[in-house]
């Protein structure tokens, strides 16, 4: 298109010229059969410039990142969108920086890429700041300051608020909720808590922690005083060590875990809420479709994933004796084992 | 002994050796810990440096020393202090690259190359976290898992050796916790990390050594020198402040146990010392008035004593004046019985014989007559000494109440001595003291007394002697002494010279002085005597003056 509008504008000056020179008028001729000739080529590449060229670029091979990604791909299909290419960093910084090198070195330019997972999401803000990106799987994205006129994104948690909505769902009457976070890491997702639990009648019972170290005291001494036990993806609390204490401390004590993540359900947490990954790949397909079709919206914000589905460690409840009929009619429903 | 002070400084001086020895003690561990730390993160520092090196990784993939230079020469930039011993670069296989410095004398042969993973102190994989690609120690709070930190000795020499695994590609932090939120991947579990080499560095404790022993020179030593003697002068000053009030209270105590309870304590502060100084002052003070009334309870009792000593004394004077009283009232009585039923027969008898005398022709010259004559005259003589004897006693007896009247006892004393007659052998001396007095006295009466008094004196010395008799003012009496340089009166008679009937010659009666004696107390007055064996006794006759 813009291609065609040069053309015309070249054209408009050359006729102006052979009336002012007649006897270029041959060559004025010759230059219009030469533009006739060609016109089809040039139509025929802007039609094929038309499709929009999108890079994917994930941080890592994880299932997780793959079932987004090929949502991705879903939700592209017949929608004039062309994935170019997968990039892969392999969860490495340094590869990260080989692969965006490699990109610009090719001077190759996409509409629109799409960063999987966090470190996807980084670098990408960081080389190219003027491709509309979208983000998603990137987990507690507010910590790494993804905001930016050309960053789009999907949260891979569900929000607070449907957290604790379905906790009332399961729980029912307000109870005490636990929860230990490093407030450097997770201090923003404990405030916005704050709020949200008054208005589910529910009492945050906080507990601060600044090492792994620091989460069994600090568990033992909130544990009798909560009826529940929330868990924030938080980096200094959730690691492999930590979440096989808390699960066993919890169960111990007959306490429900809930939480954001199926992997810590399998780890013996009673319920988790997470988005599907797959449609949140589907959800940035439409998010790319709509930014590509507007091309001066280069941003959409971030937004909530729209489907979550809802983990259940059928053996964890058995232990501390929660009734799941009221969960049965839940439509995304996962039991494990 | 020691004194307090010279205590205090020793002990002090002792407790401040020991503090500042320790003091100094713990600085120079302290120093040599932070030298040993710094010294350890430079070696941390620079053996990290050449692991997260992409050009030495890049080396010890392709086993090329040659790449090694450049990583090898900035880190030797980095040592300024020229502390790297050695240096060595291996990769799983062999050593690529080994260096050392010139200086250092040793066979790197002897230094241990780190070969294997499980070497003690070498940190185990799982130690180790990446963020950013890069190598960082998880725990750079904790030393001991950031890498391997040994001490080894070669050839003699000490070093500290830093030894770290060279490691592959590394995976982003918050990717590993993003899959493990989002569940492990096929592919992510637990990849071996891959194992390109080793760096190992040796630093060399020579530098530190000179910075411990500059810290010793410059530091410890001048710091622990004025420790120790600014603590001793202070002590000393303190000492000084603290124990001269104590001193100053020993110096004042000493002195009102000497008596002087009119020393107080200046209070010079509002302390203990100054306290106790307070006390110690309202102490001596409560002594002084104890003392003071005490003093005058004792004075007092003094007084009584002597009250009392004299009230005895003139309670057993009276005494004996009454047994005196009494035994001359019985002798008066039983001499005027005696008396009356004698003196009639006595009577009749000399008229008798003043009969029979007449009788008798005057001139006969008849042995018989003669001798007759010398028997009725010694009857006669018998008969008036026994009258006269029974007139003494009836003239004891009848002792008259004396009729006062102001008399000169220089009169009386010279009418004494005109009614007696004085041995040649005595001498007499009589001394007046100035302006007499009348004394209040019945003249004859008192006038017996002296006669008696002189007579006794007289009688005392038959060998001769002097006689003196001196007469003065002595308050509101006339005193009078006769003293005689006769045999004396023994002490045990003293007592018994004014008892009636009581006598020392072989023809008195013993009523002279009884008499006498009586007669002055009837006069108020006072009658003594002090004798001496063998040197003479002085009576001493006090009568009252006349009042004016």
């Amino acid at each position: 298109m813009i291609t065609f509008s040069n053309n015309s504008n070249l054209e408009l000056s050359l006729i102006v010229m052979a009336k002012k020179y007649p006897k270029t008028k041959q060559i004025v001729l010759l230059w219009f059969v030469l533009v006739f000739l060609f016109q089809p080529s040039f139509l025929l590449r802007n039609v094929i410039a038309a499709e929009n060229t999108v890079f994917i670029i994930r941080s890592q091979q994880i299932s997780a990142y793959n079932e987004a990604i090929k949502g991705f791909e879903e939700g592209c299909k017949e929608k004039n969108i062309s994935i170019k290419a997968i990039y892969d960093l392999k969860g490495d910084a340094e590869e990260g920086k080989r692969v965006v090198q490699n990109i610009k070195d090719n001077n190759i330019k996409p509409n629109l890429i799409l960063a999987v997972g966090v470190l996807a999401a980084t670098i990408a803000k960081e080389q190219f700041p003027d491709i509309p990106i979208i983000f998603c799987m990137v987990i507690n994205h507010e910590r790494f300051n993804l905001g930016g006129a050309n960053i789009t994104g999907i949260s891979s948690e569900a929000s607070v608020e449907d957290q604790f909505a379905l906790l009332k769902e399961l729980l029912g009457a307000p109870k005490d909720v636990g929860v230990i976070y490093d407030p450097t890491k997770t201090g923003k997702i404990i405030s916005e808590a704050t709020i949200v639990t008054k208005k589910f009648e529910f009492h945050l019972v906080k507990s601060e922690v600044f090492s792994e170290k620091d989460i069994e005291f600090e568990l033992k001494n909130i544990i009798n005083k909560i009826d529940a036990l929330w868990v924030i993806p938080d980096s200094t609390v959730i690691t492999k060590k930590s979440l096989s204490v808390i699960s066993k401390i919890a169960l111990e004590h007959h306490l429900p875990i809930f939480c954001t993540s199926d992997a810590i359900v399998k780890a013996g947490a009673l319920v988790s809420v997470s988005p599907d990954y797959e449609y949140t790949g589907i959800q940035a397909a439409r998010m790319a479709q709509t930014l590509l079709s507007s091309p001066t919206t280069t941003s959409l914000g971030i937004k909530q994933p729209d489907k979550l589905k809802l983990t259940l460690n059928t053996q964890t409840a058995e232990i501390i004796g929660v009734n799941l009929s009221s969960m049965q009619s839940y439509p995304n429903m996962i039991l494990y084992p | 002994m020691f004194s307090i002070r010279s205590k205090l400084i020793l002990f002090m001086s002792l407790l401040i050796i020991i503090i500042g020895t320790l003091s100094c003690l713990f600085f120079l561990i302290h120093s040599k810990k932070q030298q040993e730390k710094t010294l350890k993160k430079l070696g941390t520092s620079l053996v990290m440096l050449l692991a997260q090196d992409d050009e030495v990784k890049q080396a010890l993939n392709y086993a090329q020393p040659a790449f090694l230079d450049t990583p090898i020469s900035r880190i030797q930039a980095l040592d300024r202090d020229e502390e790297i011993g050695y240096l060595r670069i291996s990769n799983t296989q062999s050593v690529i690259v080994e260096e050392k410095t010139p200086w250092i004398d040793i066979d790197m042969k002897e230094i241990p190359t780190i070969k294997d993973f499980s070497i003690t102190g070498v940190p185990r994989l799982d130690r180790l976290r990446t963020r950013g690609g890069a190598h960082v120690a998880e725990s750079s709070r904790n030393s001991d898992v950031s890498l391997s930190n040994r001490k080894i000795t070669c050839a003699g020499k000490v070093f500290y050796d830093f030894s770290i695994p060279i490691f592959g590609k590394q995976t982003f932090s918050e990717e590993e916790f993003a899959a493990q939120i989002l569940g492990e991947s096929e592919g992510s579990k637990e990849k071996a990390q891959q194992i390109l080499g080793f760096v190992q560095i040796g630093l060399s404790p020579h530098k530190l050594n000179e910075r411990v022993n500059e810290i010793i020179w410059r530091r410890i030593l001048p710091m622990g020198l004025i420790i120790i003697s600014g603590g001793i002068c202070v002590t000393f000053f303190l000492s000084k402040y603290f124990v001269s009030p104590l001193r100053h209270m020993a110096s004042i105590t000493l002195d009102i146990a000497k008596g002087n309870l009119d020393r107080a304590i200046e209070i010079r502060s509002q302390d203990e010392v100054g306290q106790l100084s307070t006390n110690f002052n309202q102490m001596t003070k409560a002594l002084r008035t104890s003392y003071e009334e005490k003093e005058k309870i004792m004075a007092q009792l003094r007084e009584n004593v002597t009250e009392l000593s004299r009230a005895n004394k003139e309670l057993v004077e009276i005494q004996e004046r009454l047994v005196r009283s009494e035994k001359l009232a019985a002798i008066g009585k039983l001499a005027s019985g005696v008396g009356h039923e004698l003196r009639n027969p006595l009577g009749a008898i000399r008229n008798a014989l003043f009969l029979i005398k007449k009788r008798l022709p005057s001139n006969g010259a008849l042995n018989d007559n003669q001798k007759l004559n010398q028997l009725i005259e010694l009857i006669e003589k018998e008969t008036e000494r026994s009258i006269k004897t029974i007139n003494d006693l009836l003239g004891f007896s009848r002792i008259a109440k004396p009729t006062v009247s102001p008399a000169n006892i220089r009169s009386i004393i010279e009418s004494s001595f005109s009614r007696l007659k004085i041995p040649d052998t005595i001498k007499k001396t009589v001394l007046w003291g100035d302006s007499l007095p009348l004394i209040l006295v019945d003249a004859s009466q008192i006038e017996q007394v002296f006669i008696n008094l002189i007579q006794n004196s007289c009688d005392a010395m038959p060998m001769g002697g002097l006689l003196t008799i001196h007469a003065q003012r002595e308050g509101s009496f006339v005193t009078t002494t006769c003293k005689d340089t006769g045999c004396g009166i023994p002490d045990d008679i003293k007592n018994k010279i004014f008892d009636p009937l009581f006598t020392t010659k072989p023809k008195g009666l013993g009523l002279g002085l009884a008499i006498s004696s009586n007669i002055i107390q009837r006069h108020s007055g006072y009658i003594d005597l002090k004798s001496k064996e063998g040197e003479g006794t002085t009576f001493v006759v006090k009568l009252p003056i006349v009042k004016t």
